[in-house]
């Protein structure tokens, strides 16, 4: 019993004994009179202690604490993670995230791109506008070299509009009113097999 | 301050606001050096050491998750600092362990503390504090000071509970020693003081 009286005495003192455990000590104290020298003991020493506490302002230290704080502003890596972490994410999730979305993105663009719009095409840069109107659709020889069909074009100031075909067609445009004459022209060469005017240009597929 | 306006000014603090930092720490600075002072006995370092620990909470305001009281989790932070400046204390610095003032004393001398006047007795005290280890001082500023209960001690000093009523037993038998001690080597006879 005593034993238990000194282990609780200091915090029968301080106030944070259990109400239980309060109360049997008021009981054990009013039982032995020679236990109140030992409680008045604790009171007295709890007394100085408290009363030697320094007697200092609640700014002690608060120049330098702010001199420090003032000194180590957060770093852009540390305000980006600290606004994400407001978010729950960490960098790496981040990261991860902003890479999905792009990939999205990209993905969700070549879904809605409208038919025919293929890439090689829109690569190529502008477009040429092509006047519609006849054109002579042209086979020339097998064994024709470059050379000898330029030559041939600039005859009947000719140029390339369309081809070769899988069928090795070229569609040749000439100026306006001269495909007949031209024709003529091609037919005899000899690095032509055959020429007939086209309405036009086939349809692309 | 409650808990729940630490946690609101420590909410702010994460968003680098000053103003609720030096809120928080008016209220804590003067426990905190208090702690402090009574384990260095060194008004330059403990300030030093305060410094220390409320620009800990200012970098890591978060750490606090509220399962004890602050000013209990602020001293704890305060008590790893003071340890590092214990390990970095040249040897010279040591206190003189009670004991070994008490061993010129009689094992049976008289109390002194109801025989000395509160003046000297306080002062009295002040000493006899200064002569215990760092451990027991630190129990009993905890347990008189902070008013902390049995298991908060034994939390901050990170020792079971017996350990702590263990070092509370043998603190007040050193001061009862001690000032005996004091009270023959001043030449005042037990109750010749009022």
């Amino acid at each position: 019993m005593r034993e238990r009286f000194q282990e609780l005495l200091p915090f029968y003192v301080n106030g944070t004994l259990s109400a239980d455990d309060r109360r049997w000590m008021d009981e054990f104290i009013a039982a032995h009179p020679t236990a109140r020298a030992e409680l008045e003991f604790f009171r007295a020493l709890r007394l100085d202690i408290q009363e030697s506490a320094p007697k200092v302002p609640a700014t002690i230290g608060l120049a330098k604490t702010m001199q420090l704080i003032r000194g180590d502003q957060p770093t852009w890596s540390e305000r980006i993670s600290a606004f994400l972490s407001s978010f729950g994410m960490r960098p790496a999730m981040a990261l991860t995230l902003a890479v999905v979305a792009v990939q999205a993105g990209v993905i969700m663009n070549m879904l809605i791109k409208q038919p025919g719009e293929e890439e090689s095409y829109i690569r190529s840069g502008t477009t040429v506008p092509v006047t519609e109107g006849p054109v002579l659709k042209v086979s020339f020889a097998a064994d024709a070299k470059e050379a000898d069909i330029r030559f041939a074009l600039i005859g009947i100031q000719g140029s390339i509009a369309d081809g070769p075909s899988q069928l090795g067609d070229y569609y040749i445009r000439v100026p306006a009113g001269t495909e007949q004459t031209a024709a003529g022209t091609l037919r005899a060469s000899a690095v032509v097999q055959a020429v007939e005017i086209a309405p036009g240009l086939p349809a692309r597929k | 301050m409650d808990n729940q306006r630490v946690a609101e000014l420590l909410g702010r603090i994460a968003k680098q606001d000053q103003a609720a930092f030096q809120e928080l720490y008016k209220a804590f600075s003067r426990k905190v050096y208090a702690y402090v002072l009574n384990q260095l006995r060194d008004q330059v370092r403990a300030e030093e050491v305060l410094v220390d620990t409320m620009h800990e909470v200012w970098r890591s305001p978060t750490r606090f998750r509220g399962d004890s009281q602050f000013s209990t989790w602020l001293i704890g932070i305060a008590r790893n600092k003071v340890l590092m400046s214990f390990r970095s204390r040249r040897p010279d610095e040591d206190h003189d362990d009670v004991d070994d003032l008490a061993e010129t004393a009689a094992s049976d001398a008289p109390d002194g503390y109801d025989a000395l006047a509160d003046r000297q007795r306080h002062e009295g005290v002040r000493r006899c504090m200064d002569k215990l280890s760092e451990e027991h001082r630190e129990c009993l500023h905890l347990v008189f000071y902070e008013g902390m209960a049995l298991a908060e001690v034994a939390g901050v000093q990170r020792v079971p509970e017996n350990t702590v009523k263990t070092r509370l037993f043998h603190a007040r038998q050193k001061i009862k020693k001690c000032l005996a001690l004091l009270l023959r080597a001043e030449g005042l006879a037990p109750g010749a003081v009022s």
